[in-house]
């Protein structure tokens, strides 16, 4: 089992990972989200040997590897740019690896049929790499990877070099593989939608440290901070103070929420609206919505069909959904639920 | 999509290899994996079965214990004719590859729980080292009591 134990890292006289800890059980996915220059491609690279930390600690099954060279950790990865080399053919770019250990020539054989197979490339072992598709090469890459039997696997944005549709395709497969080989793995990415589709556990990067740590589901029903609501893209993030008995006053009206923080009179908090939460009320008059709560008004700026609903978005930025398309330009009132970020 | 694949190796006390054969990963586990393989020799009567070309062993390999588990089930009908056991050292997986040194000591467990010890004679003429030995006795013992105690995965 992979553990990664008070590492830290600075770049350029700044600290980029501060102490981090984390460990990866037998046959789990772990996610490592954030914004470029969060630093999760450092910590992946730390973590595979390809970069030293200033401190810490690499374990696998509690032996140390920091000072392991990455070759011998026994571990598979996949980079964005797939990193294969253009002058050999695709056998040659997957068993390259397979005979720096010494294997026997028969055993590389199988092996790299076997591994063609698993990302559906069968028969392509004298195909040009050069002459493949991006989705072609990536699935080469991810052969390569699995072809020595890793005990550990790591992507680094994967899929970013791929257009959508290729994506979702190779991220199934990339899931299936996944499971049904139960080889742990650490995918690194800034794209949460790739991030909760494939993984057990997501650990949220931020300023150095892990923000939020959680299954998707988890950390999609309680992000638990106003930055991660907006970077996760959940709905409209706004400010307001407690007056009292759970009630928040804001800019767009006063709102109700049921929240377990104990806030004190005063205090900031940030409220999380999400889209979906909204249901349409009767349109309110000046004289009745002074003493209404959990109301977000607005005149509609924007109506954008979106699958089986609309997005509607008010003069005031805010941002919901609603199974009915209203006018642009008419005014509006929905009631919402909120729930506070701290 | 096709599935993992790992070669095993059988080896002999002195760690030569005696015979190897593909596995299809099934399940990987901290100190386990589980391979399917199809029986790739020829009918042969075995206790009170025949075990065939083509039959079905779902083998539980264990790193940290002196014996692997292999269920058996029919090619034809599916239906499980026993498990036999290897009493050896626990399984090694380096480069891939998994290999296990065999100890000739076998258990065969009917489906109905009876079990029969085989290659006794055999174990006494490899004279192993005190160690080896302590190790293959500990590990048919922890197999018996397996068995008696409740059937292993299947």
């Amino acid at each position: 089992m992979l553990e990664v134990r008070n590492i830290s890292k600075t770049y350029e006289d700044k600290p980029l990972l501060k102490n981090i800890s984390f460990a990866v059980g037998m046959g789990e996915t772990v996610c490592l989200l954030g914004k470029s220059g969060s630093g999760k491609s450092t910590l992946l690279r730390i973590i595979g040997g390809l970069e030293e930390p200033e401190a810490g600690q690499i374990l696998w099954n509690g032996i140390d590897l920091t000072s392991t060279p990455a070759h011998l950790r026994d571990f598979g990865l996949v980079f964005q740019d797939y990193a294969l080399f253009p002058h050999l053919n695709v056998y040659d770019n997957i068993a390259f690896g397979l005979k720096m250990r010494r294997m026997a020539q028969g055993e590389i054989y199988w092996r790299v049929a076997n591994s063609l197979e698993m990302v559906n490339l069968s028969g392509f072992e004298r195909r040009n790499v050069t002459d493949l598709s991006g989705g072609e090469q990536q699935r080469v890459a991810l052969a390569r990877a699995l072809a020595p039997r890793p005990r550990q696997l790591m992507f680094d944005e994967p899929l970013g070099a791929l257009d959508r549709a290729l994506r979702e395709d190779l991220l199934n497969e990339l899931r299936s593989i996944l499971r049904e080989t139960d080889i742990p793995a650490i995918y690194v990415t800034h794209d949460q939608e790739e991030a909760f589709a494939i993984a057990d556990r997501v650990l949220i990067l931020h300023d150095g440290n892990i923000l939020r740590e959680g299954t998707p589901v988890d950390i999609w029903a309680n992000p638990g901070s106003a930055w991660l609501a907006e970077f996760l893209g959940l709905g409209n993030v706004i400010k307001g103070t407690v007056i009292g008995n759970d009630k928040v006053q804001t800019t767009f009206g006063d709102f109700i929420n049921d929240c377990t923080h104990k806030h004190q009179r005063g205090d900031e908090v940030h409220l999380l609206v999400r889209p979906l939460s909204a249901e349409k009320a009767p349109v309110a008059t000046e004289g009745n919505s002074r003493n209404e709560t959990n109301l977000l008004q607005g005149i509609v700026k924007d109506v954008m069909f979106q699958h089986d609903r609309f997005k509607v978005t008010l003069d005031n930025d805010l941002c919901i959904h609603l199974s009915e398309a209203p006018r642009v330009g008419q005014q509006i009132s929905v009631r919402v639920k909120v729930e506070c970020l701290a | 999509m096709s599935r993992m694949k790992f070669k095993v190796q059988k080896k002999n006390p002195k760690s030569e290899v005696t015979y190897q054969y593909e596995g299809v990963l099934l399940e990987r586990d901290e100190n386990s994996i589980t391979l399917e393989a199809l029986f790739d020799r020829q009918d042969i009567p075995f206790m009170d079965t025949v075990l065939k070309k083509g039959d079905r062993f779902v083998e539980h390999y264990y790193t940290d214990r002196w014996y692997n588990i292999f269920a058996v089930y029919d090619r034809d009908d599916g239906m499980l004719k026993g498990w036999y056991c290897n009493v050896g050292k626990p399984a090694v997986i380096e480069d891939g590859i998994l290999s296990y040194v065999d100890l000739a000591l076998d258990l065969w467990v009917s489906p109905d729980g009876k079990q029969t010890v085989l290659d006794e004679d055999e174990f006494k003429a490899l004279e192993l080292d005190e160690e080896l030995k302590a190790g293959a006795l500990k590990g048919l013992d922890e197999l018996k009591e397996l068995f008696l105690s409740k059937k292993p995965a299947s």
